[in-house]
This record gives C-alpha cells, sequence and structure tokens, in this order.
C-alpha cells in the first residue's frame, strides 16, 4: 500500500478562476492543453483536406453510369446515389406517391403527438395507434374498392421497408412493453412466470434468431394455410423482440412511482384500471422517456437486420444496388455506405436529440 | 381467492393449448416436409467448408463439429472484441472527461457517430472498403512480420512456427503462422469501433456518479490528479460501472450473430447453412439459444457472485 503522509507544506494553489475561460486559455492554457490542441490541429490539417476533396472536390456529381466515377482519382459519386434513389427509398413499388402519403400522415403524427404545445393528443395518440395502421395497409398494400391497385410485399423495398418495420415496431412494442411489465409485476404467480420467461428469453437471443424463428418456426407451428406474409413474419420478431426490451425500461419506471400514489389512488375508491390508467402509468412512462426513446434509436438500427430473412431495407438496398454492373466499383460502394450512415444518423441523432431536451425538461421540472 | 386460481389455471389451459395446438401443427408440417425432427443429422456429413476454424476441420467433417467450430468461432471473436473494445472504450471516455475543451468535443463526436449507425453498416464498411482491395496471396504484403492478403492476415504465432516465422509464399497461399480470415477482422472490429462508444458512455457515467467531494478531498490531502483518478475515482466508478459492462459484452456477443451478413463463420452463420441445407430449424435454433442464453445466464450468475463475494457490491 503507497504511504501518502506529507512531512511538508506543499505552496499555496493559486485562486480558482473567477470568470470564465477565454478562447485561449481553453485551448493553450497550459503545456498540456496546448500540446493537445496541437496534435490535434496537426491531425485534422492532415486527414480533413482528404475528406473535403473526396466528398466534394473530386466527387463525381454528374454521370450516365459508373465509368466516371471508375477512374483513378475519383472521389465520391454522387451520381450513383442520384441514379439509385428511387431504388433506395421505395425498392420496386411502383406507386412513390402513395409511400409519400403514408410517411406524411405518419410524419404529422409524430410532430402532433411530440410538440410540447400540442393539443388533443389523445386523437393524435388513437390516429397513431390504431388510424395509421389501416390507413398505411389500406394506402401501401392497396384496395382495389377505392381504385387503389394491390401492391404485393414482394416488391415493397428500401427505406419504406425499414420505416414501416421501425413505425409498427414502436407501434407495437410500447402497448406490448407495457402489458409485458405490468405482467412481470403481478401477484399471479401464473402469469408472472410466464411474462419473465417470454421477456427473458427474447432478451437472452439475438435478434437474428428471434427474426429466424419468427421466419421459419411460425409457419411450422401455424396450420398450412394460414402462412403469414414474408413481410409480417419479421414485423412480428421486431414486434416481440422490442416489446421485451421495452418491458424492462417500462418496469424501471413503474419502480420510481412510490407506493404511496397507488395505495392514495385505492384510498380514493379508484378501480385497479383507473389507477393504473390514471396515477400509476403516465408517472411511470413520463420517467423514462429517454429510456423509451433510445429503445426506439436502437430498434431503428435494428431494422438492417430484416434483410437476413429476405428482405429489401434501406440498407439492404443499398448492398443490392452496390452490384449492379453499370455502377460496380469501390468508391461507388463507398459512397453508398457513406449515404446509409447519413440517412442512419441523422433519424437517430434526431431521436436522441429529442430524447436530451425532454430529458432536461423533466428534470428542471422536478426540481 | 378462488377468482385468482381460476385466472390463473385459465391462464396456464390458454398457454399450453397453444402449445399443444403449435406442437400438432409442427408435427404435421414437419412430416409434409419431410424434415429431420432427431438429433440425428448432426452426425451427417457437412459438406460445406468454414473460412475460419479453431479446431480441425474439412467439408467431410460432420455437421455437429460444423455448429461446434461455429460456436468456437463465436466466442473467439466477442472475446478478442471485448477486449479492445474496452480499451478504445475507456480512453475515448476519458477523453471526454477531459478538461480539455477540444478533446472532449472531439470525443463525444466519435461516440454520437459511431453508435448512431447500424453495426451491420459498420461490419459491411470494414468488410468491403477496407478488406476486399487487399492484394492476391502471390503480392502478399508483409508488415513487420505480420503477412496480409485477400485470403488473410498471417501472424507470427508461437505454436505454429515462430519466431522463425517465414510464410512459405506460392502462387495460392501463404502457409504458416496464425491466419485470421478477412471477414474475422472486419467482424473484430466492426464490433470493438460500435461497442467502444457504448462503453466510453457506461465509464463516463460512472466517472460522473462518483461524488465531487471524493475527488475534492483526494486532491486536498495532497494526492496528485493522476493518483486520485487512480486511487480514487477509478474504483468507485468501476464499481457503478460494472453491471452496464457486463450487458455490454453479452450484448457485444449477441452482436457477433450479424457474422451471417459478411460470411463468417459464427455460430448464427453455420446454423443457417445447416438450417438451408437439413430443414432442421428447431434443432439448430435450439443449439443457437443454447449457446446464447447459457452464456448470458452464467455471466449474471458470475457477475452476481463478483458483487456478493468482493467489496465491489452492495456498500
Amino acid at each position: 500500500m503507497t504511504d501518502f503522509l506529507r512531512s511538508d507544506f506543499l505552496p499555496a494553489l493559486p485562486p480558482p478562476p473567477s470568470r470564465e475561460q477565454s478562447w485561449r486559455e481553453k485551448l493553450f492554457g497550459d503545456a498540456r492543453a496546448a500540446a493537445i490542441t496541437l496534435s490535434l490541429l496537426v491531425g485534422a490539417a492532415l486527414l480533413l483536406p482528404s475528406v473535403v476533396r473526396y466528398l466534394f472536390i473530386d466527387a463525381v456529381w454528374r454521370a450516365p453510369d459508373g465509368a466516371l466515377c471508375r477512374a483513378p482519382g475519383a472521389g465520391a459519386c454522387w451520381a450513383y446515389v442520384a441514379a439509385k434513389a428511387p431504388f433506395f427509398f421505395y425498392g420496386a413499388y411502383p406507386y412513390p406517391w402513395r409511400v409519400n402519403l403514408t410517411f406524411a400522415l405518419a410524419g404529422v403524427l409524430i410532430v402532433w403527438l411530440l410538440h410540447p404545445r400540442g393539443r388533443a393528443k389523445g386523437y393524435a395518440l388513437a390516429g397513431f395507434f390504431l388510424g395509421l395502421p389501416v390507413a398505411g395497409f389500406v394506402l401501401l398494400y392497396g384496395a382495389p374498392a377505392l381504385g387503389l391497385p394491390v401492391v404485393g410485399t414482394n416488391l415493397w423495398g428500401g427505406a419504406l421497408v425499414s420505416l414501416i418495420m421501425a413505425l409498427a415496431g414502436i407501434a407495437a412494442a410500447l402497448p406490448g412493453g407495457v402489458l409485458l411489465a405490468l405482467g412481470r409485476r403481478s401477484d399471479l404467480p401464473a402469469l408472472r412466470w410466464l411474462c419473465v420467461g417470454i421477456i427473458e428469453f427474447v432478451r437472452g437471443a439475438p435478434l437474428i434468431a428471434v427474426l429466424f424463428m419468427a421466419n421459419v418456426l411460425l409457419p411450422l407451428f401455424l396450420p398450412p394455410d394460414w402462412a403469414p406474409d414474408r413481410l409480417l413474419r419479421p414485423l412480428f420478431g421486431i414486434a416481440l423482440f422490442a416489446s421485451a426490451y421495452m418491458a424492462e425500461v417500462v418496469r424501471g419506471g413503474l419502480a420510481a412511482v412510490p407506493r404511496g400514489q397507488d395505495e392514495a389512488a385505492q384510498a380514493l375508491g379508484l378501480s385497479r384500471v383507473k389507477t393504473l390508467r390514471l396515477i400509476v402509468l403516465p408517472q411511470a412512462l413520463g420517467a423514462v422517456i429517454p429510456g423509451i426513446v433510445n429503445n426506439f434509436v436502437a430498434l431503428f438500427k435494428d431494422t438492417t437486420l430484416v434483410a437476413i430473412v429476405g428482405l429489401f431495407d434501406f440498407l439492404h438496398a443499398i448492398e443490392i444496388a452496390r452490384l449492379d454492373p453499370v455502377w460496380a466499383g469501390p468508391q461507388i460502394a463507398l459512397t453508398g455506405y457513406i449515404f446509409a450512415a447519413a440517412f442512419y444518423l441523422g433519424f437517430c441523432l434526431a431521436m436522441s436529440a429529442y430524447a436530451r431536451r425532454l430529458e432536461k425538461k423533466l428534470a428542471a421540472a422536478r426540481r | 381467492m378462488t377468482r385468482r386460481v381460476a385466472l390463473q389455471i385459465l391462464l396456464l389451459l390458454l398457454v399450453a393449448g397453444l402449445f399443444g395446438a403449435a406442437f400438432m401443427n409442427a408435427k404435421a408440417n414437419l412430416e409434409a416436409r419431410n424434415i429431420p425432427t432427431s438429433f440425428a443429422f448432426l452426425w451427417q456429413t457437412a459438406g460445406f467448408g468454414l473460412n475460419q476454424s479453431l479446431i480441425p476441420y474439412s467439408p467431410l467433417d460432420s455437421y455437429g463439429r460444423a455448429l461446434l467450430s461455429g460456436a468456437l468461432n463465436t466466442l473467439i471473436v466477442s472475446l478478442i472484441a471485448s477486449a479492445l473494445a474496452t480499451v478504445f472504450g475507456f480512453a475515448v471516455g476519458f477523453a471526454r472527461l477531459s478538461p480539455h475543451w477540444a478533446l472532449a468535443r472531439l470525443a463525444g463526436l466519435y461516440v454520437e457517430s459511431l453508435r448512431n449507425i447500424p453495426l451491420l453498416l459498420h461490419l459491411l464498411f470494414w468488410y468491403i472498403v477496407l478488406l476486399a482491395p487487399l492484394p492476391a496471396p502471390e503480392h502478399s504484403v508483409s508488415l513487420g512480420g505480420i503477412v496480409l492478403n485477400n485470403r488473410g492476415i498471417y501472424f507470427p504465432f508461437p505454436l505454429l512456427g515462430w519466431p522463425a516465422f517465414e510464410p512459405a509464399r506460392n502462387a495460392f497461399n501463404v502457409e504458416g503462422g496464425l491466419r485470421l480470415a478477412p471477414e474475422a477482422a472486419a467482424m473484430i472490429a466492426g464490433l470493438t469501433f460500435y461497442t467502444s462508444s457504448y462503453i466510453a458512455e457506461i465509464l463516463r457515467a460512472g466517472v460522473q456518479a462518483v461524488a465531487r467531494g471524493q475527488s475534492e478531498a483526494a486532491l486536498a490531502l495532497g494526492l496528485s490528479a493522476a493518483q486520485t483518478r487512480k486511487l480514487v475515482v477509478l474504483p468507485q466508478a468501476l464499481r457503478v460501472a460494472l453491471p452496464p459492462l457486463v450487458s455490454q459484452y453479452l450484448a457485444l456477443t449477441k452482436n457477433s450473430s450479424l457474422a451471417a451478413f459478411i460470411g463468417f463463420a459464427d455460430l448464427m452463420q453455420v446454423s443457417g447453412t445447416i438450417l438451408n441445407q437439413t430443414g432442421a430449424a428447431l434443432q439448430t435454433l435450439a443449439a443457437d439459444m443454447a449457446l446464447y442464453f447459457g452464456l448470458s445466464v452464467l455471466t449474471l450468475a458470475l457477475m452476481r457472485r463478483i458483487e456478493r463475494g468482493s467489496d465491489w457490491g452492495g456498500r
């Protein structure tokens, strides 16, 4: 063990800075800070110019095919992204307007739900969890009675599939997670063990295994003529997976609600259901909104895995487009990945930024 | 009271009914499609090769040996990636806590950008963009004893001809040394960088959970900044960080199943191939679950013991 007894006094330290440090003090305050700043600057000077060159100066913005992008010294191939954009976003779906309308509807509902000054959120909630699935099904799959030709799910692809998976996963995971979490703390042992079993089994498995199970075992366990659609099977797997993770987040929220709240509500004569709906759940869910949003971020990233069961999500569409002989080339592949990274980064950062802002607001409200 | 019992019995009956129906359907479906229902297929010849195997394996070996080899690949890749991710994650986590404004911001940028990109994209990036341009075996590049080509990365290794490791090169192959397949290298790189961003956040949360008074008291006692970090802050921070760290290692192990996408022969990829060849879905998925589930149960039990046994756990 080290000995920490001092025999001599240290010289007195200077008083702590009483004002905000200036930029120069922040970056070059002492030798250490100056050394770090200088090495960072050198690194940036070495790296940034080539990145900018690659992304903008040497980039190919317009080209009929991949020949220009395959030329030595060519940078990012934005022409490829422009040429393949319809495939990236819609797959082989023949009517882009139906997709656009569906997601515009979803966007409006989401903004309405999340906006701090939105009114009558009950309607928005009902619209998102009940109206949107129906409207989405009619618009995307089609309804011949309404003059919308049926589009088989084998034509769906690209960002369309990614967003459907994410939205349906969110719409299923929130109620599913709440039900599983409530079941987990039920005082009926049979129900409790069933919920614990489902949650722990799903959380112990990788998502790929769950998707495999949904894809291969679901048709095995159902009567032969009930075989679900190829889009529905992975959707079921994703919903189950997300629900199990959501249940753990909700459980944390339920544990954070003081017991007295529950008891006071019952003392006031509220029924069990009303106690849950009006007293416990609002507090429990409110306490874990950041965790819920983080789960949504993870869910959105996980939608890339549906490619394992043969669906064309956004990333898989980029993977496939890369193999087109007209547009094959190492720089073209890299450009596709940069585009995909920007797509996922944009969505996920927006969600996390919202969660952070909400967290700050909640913390301020609690103080 | 009787209502509770009745409710539970109803629930159990419902679950039993569902299982029973699923079982009957599965039986009928399996018979109709001529799918094996026992584990006997494990002893049949596999007939496919693996790009990386810890134990000797050839396409003439059995399905069972292929599964074992895949399981070992999963474990070894997860182990290496966990160790590397911890090193990188701690470095970035400390950088993020640095008083230096620019360094902390740069580490923040690293964390936010890496963890908001799907792991699959990380893996595809490492596999195709960085490893595919490696030269063919006849043009192998040698870097300080490590030989690189598109068949893999060859490390000098004690049991396999080290220190006199001079790979025998011919037009087709490099002999000797420890070969790391490009797929395995891409897996390790992708898992390492993706997970390191999560570990950096865990470390940061752990350090920030240590009361400010602790480090102030240590500084007042005359400890240097480095001593304060090492002897006072870090032990307490690690205590907070251990449970999320362990669950992150488990997540990494489960994430290693993404190997199927880039063709690395881990358990998931091997069982996927077997599933396609034999149709034995129930058995192969049971084998997968046994490894992943068993591993997480084992790790959690171990962690509980560590927490209880040493002064790490409850205060």
